[in-house]
């Protein structure tokens, strides 16, 4: 290819990259919102601390909703309390998700439920009728509702839903009886078999 | 320079299952003993905390403690995880093992005159079977003698066998379908209390490698029985780094160092080299000089040569019934069916383990799922307890290609070459697998399971490991193709040996621990005759 040959080429490119970008702009500005709408990232520049009274109350609350075991295994208020206070007083950023999380339950509980009552003042009915109008539910392995709940909810929303809900369920699920509590186990994986050869055994399915 | 003290008449470098027991051996009779570990001493009083932090936290418990002294490259087709299963510290890989206790079949023995395939070992399962006997006792093994495929044995089980849990029974039925033999599984583990260790508890953490009462065997209570003798000193963080000659080409020091890389040489009459089938090849590798230009021992040039591995495939299934699974941290039933089958000279042999602990925990699901409250709990009791899994353990021909070499440019922590892995999987291994999968598929298909979940095409090149090292300095008759004769005298050099995984001449199917041990009190006996 001759010079000429090649400027010319070289400028219809430039001159196509150019009104490519021109006409894609929004559309590329929101491929960059989109893409820090789904980075999920924890603020370590904000302080460390311990929720307000008030605060914790509306956690403790939250965790009566979503643990179904809450009260009647290892998951309690006192372990609850604890394990908060730990995590917003040694994890940047937590504090802030956590108070984030507590004002938007606030915030839904006012919008969704008639009267001006906070989402701990609500009933466990009500406080879960806040909790679905936040989050959508699906069941693990539900990849494309997940995703699509990711990309299409507010992203005050997935913090919530990932820094908040999801940090509770795992640790009560991790470092207590709540989740085997469910399936009917008295012990499992840490916790010795009062009786070694239980496991040869099928348990009594009581649901 | 020398740290203070008498020498001993045998040192043995490293403080795994092998140099546990011949510490002990030699120790209980008389003989003076030094044991150089390279890694840290673990308080067993730890483990229980141990296992929580992991349980609650996942904090794993064996990290290694100088990942810079563990440092090691791959140049094979597959990149080999030597540090996802190897630990450094008394008590060495038996810290954190599953504790599978087998004898080898008799065949796996005599692999050429049977089957034209590699080499025969130099020992025959007639000669070793006595020290099978002595090593269960050692070990604490649990079992019953309901294997209609082991080999002759001429004393039964110290201990008596963790029963069949209920997952077996309803894998049973399928198996009885199609004429596979379920069988107990044999441990060391304590089914009743044993040598001062307490019974299983059924913590069921062994999966997570960690028995927080050390109900499970670990060499660290031979380690602790040699030094009651007031015979065995262990010398923990020893990094040996080069094992000397003298003209006469015998061993007459080797040069460890601690931890601050200061350099210390140890004495002895006789050495035994127990590092496990990496690094005890490697020092010798590392150990070159003008007698012994391509390393110690190694005029054949075998050192580092054939390393082998079991490899692993699975497939998993989704029952009708619920199995009621994580009660129990092992598996208690397997199948040696196809531990010596027809088709052995075209494809690998292959046992069967029966696997309870599988499908998703409450927690696995409460970390993944959108739902809460009650529908998280219907969620919960809908998904749990339906899964089981069939595992086939394979063996694996040796192979001079799959080899650990000396690494020329990366260094470890005290400026040693790092071992080098060169690794690949053939032919007869991936049709043993294949097999092994199509076999497996058959007992599901039987049980009319609900669902594959893992299974077909993708089970058959699905590989995992057993973390079983082994090969790398094999024993034999002939000088010029082995590292070792048959008492694990290295040829080459009179007062050396070498004990562990390393001098196996085949894999075989079954866990390679009980025939370390036996091994090595064979070699205990024959080094006590030389010494005393």
């Amino acid at each position: 290819m001759n010079r000429r040959r090649f400027l010319i080429v070289f400028t219809g490119l430039a001159i196509t990259g150019v009104a490519l970008l021109f006409v894609l702009r929004k559309r590329l500005y929101n491929l960059k919102k989109l893409i820090a709408h789904l980075r999920l990232q924890l603020d370590e520049d904000s302080p460390l601390g311990i929720l307000s009274e008030e605060e914790m109350k509306t956690i403790v609350a939250l965790s009566e909703v979503l643990i179904p075991t809450f009260g009647k295994s290892g998951t309690n208020e006192e372990f609850i309390r604890n394990y908060v206070n730990f995590k917003t007083n040694n994890v940047k950023g937590y504090l802030k998700e956590y108070r984030n999380g507590v004002k938007l339950l606030d915030e839904t509980s006012k919008k969704v439920i008639s009267g001006d009552r906070k989402f701990y003042e609500l009933n466990l009915p009500k406080r879960d009728k806040v909790l679905s109008s936040i989050l959508w539910r699906y069941r693990s392995g539900e990849i494309i509702k997940c995703r699509l709940e990711r990309v299409l909810l507010p992203k005050r929303k997935i913090e919530f839903r990932y820094f908040v809900v999801r940090d509770i369920l795992k640790v009560s699920f991790q470092q207590t009886s709540a989740g085997w509590a469910i399936v009917g186990y008295s012990h499992y994986p840490g916790v010795p078999a009062a009786d070694p050869r239980d496991y040869t055994k099928p348990l009594p399915l009581t649901y | 320079m020398s740290e203070n003290r008498d020498i001993p008449d045998v040192c043995i470098i490293g403080a795994g299952l092998a140099g546990g027991i011949m510490a002990y051996e030699l120790a209980s009779i008389g003989v003076k003993v030094v044991i150089l570990e390279a890694g840290p001493r673990y308080d067993p009083n730890t483990r229980f905390s141990s296992m929580e932090k992991y349980v609650l936290n996942g904090k794993y418990p064996w990290l290694s403690d100088n990942p810079e002294r563990d440092v090691y490259t791959n140049a094979g087709e597959i990149d080999y995880p030597l540090n996802a299963s190897r630990l450094k510290a008394v008590g060495g890989s038996t810290l954190h093992w599953g504790g599978g206790a087998i004898r080898r079949h008799n065949t796996d023995f005599k692999m050429k005159s049977l089957y034209s395939l590699a080499d025969d070992w130099p020992i025959s399962y007639e000669e070793i079977e006595p020290y099978y006997g002595k090593a269960e006792i050692a070990l604490g093994v649990a079992g019953i003698a309901d294997n209609p495929f082991a080999s002759y044995r001429s004393t039964d089980f110290p201990l008596p066998p963790f029963p069949f849990n209920y997952g077996d029974r309803v894998m049973k039925k399928g198996c009885d379908k199609v004429g596979i033999v379920m069988h107990h599984a044999s441990w060391a583990r304590n089914s009743i209390p044993y040598q001062n260790r307490p019974a299983c508890q059924a913590f069921a953490t062994c999966g997570i490698h960690i028995c927080p009462i050390v109900a499970q065997y670990t060499s660290e209570g031979h380690i602790r029985l040699a030094e009651k003798t007031g015979n065995a000193e262990i010398i923990p963080n020893a990094n040996v780094l080069r094992i000397n000659t003298d003209k006469s080409r015998r061993v007459i020091s080797v040069t460890y160092a601690k931890p601050d890389k200061t350099e210390y040489e140890q004495r002895a009459r006789v050495f035994v080299l127990a590092a496990h089938a990496v690094e005890s090849s490697r020092l010798l590798l590392l150990s070159k000089s003008g007698q012994f230009p391509d390393g110690l021992a190694n005029s054949s040039g075998m050192v580092g040569k054939n390393f082998m591995e079991n490899i692993y495939v699975w497939v998993e299934a989704k029952l009708k019934e619920r199995v009621f699974p994580y009660r129990i941290g092992f598996h208690t039933a397997e199948s040696h069916q196809f531990c010596a089958p027809k088709k052995r000279d075209e494809m690998a042999a292959f046992k069967i383990e029966f696997e309870n602990n599988v499908g998703p925990k409450p927690l696995d699901i409460a970390s993944d799922t959108g739902n809460w409250g009650t529908a998280l709990e219907k969620e919960v009791r809908e998904s749990f307890g339906w899964f089981v899994a069939i595992n086939a353990e394979l063996e694996q021909l040796p192979d001079e290609k799959n080899s650990i070499t000396l690494d020329p440019l990366v260094k470890d922590y005290f400026g040693n070459p790092a071992p080098r892995i060169t690794y690949s999987i053939s032919n007869y291994e991936k049709e043993g697998a294949k097999r092994a999968v199509d076999i497996i598929e058959k007992i599901f298909d039987a049980l009319e399971v609900a669902e594959i979940i893992h299974g077909g095409t993708e089970a058959k090149k699905d590989f995992s490991f057993g973390w079983h090292h082994m090969g790398t300095c094999r024993m034999g008759t002939n000088p010029e193709r082995s590292v070792v004769d048959p008492n694990l005298r290295a040829h080459d050099v009179d007062n050396l040996f070498i004990v562990g995984s390393s001098v196996f001449v085949t894999g075989g199917p079954v866990q390679p621990s009980l025939t370390i041990a036996a091994l090595a009190i064979r070699a205990a006996e024959y080094i006590s005759k030389k010494v005393r």
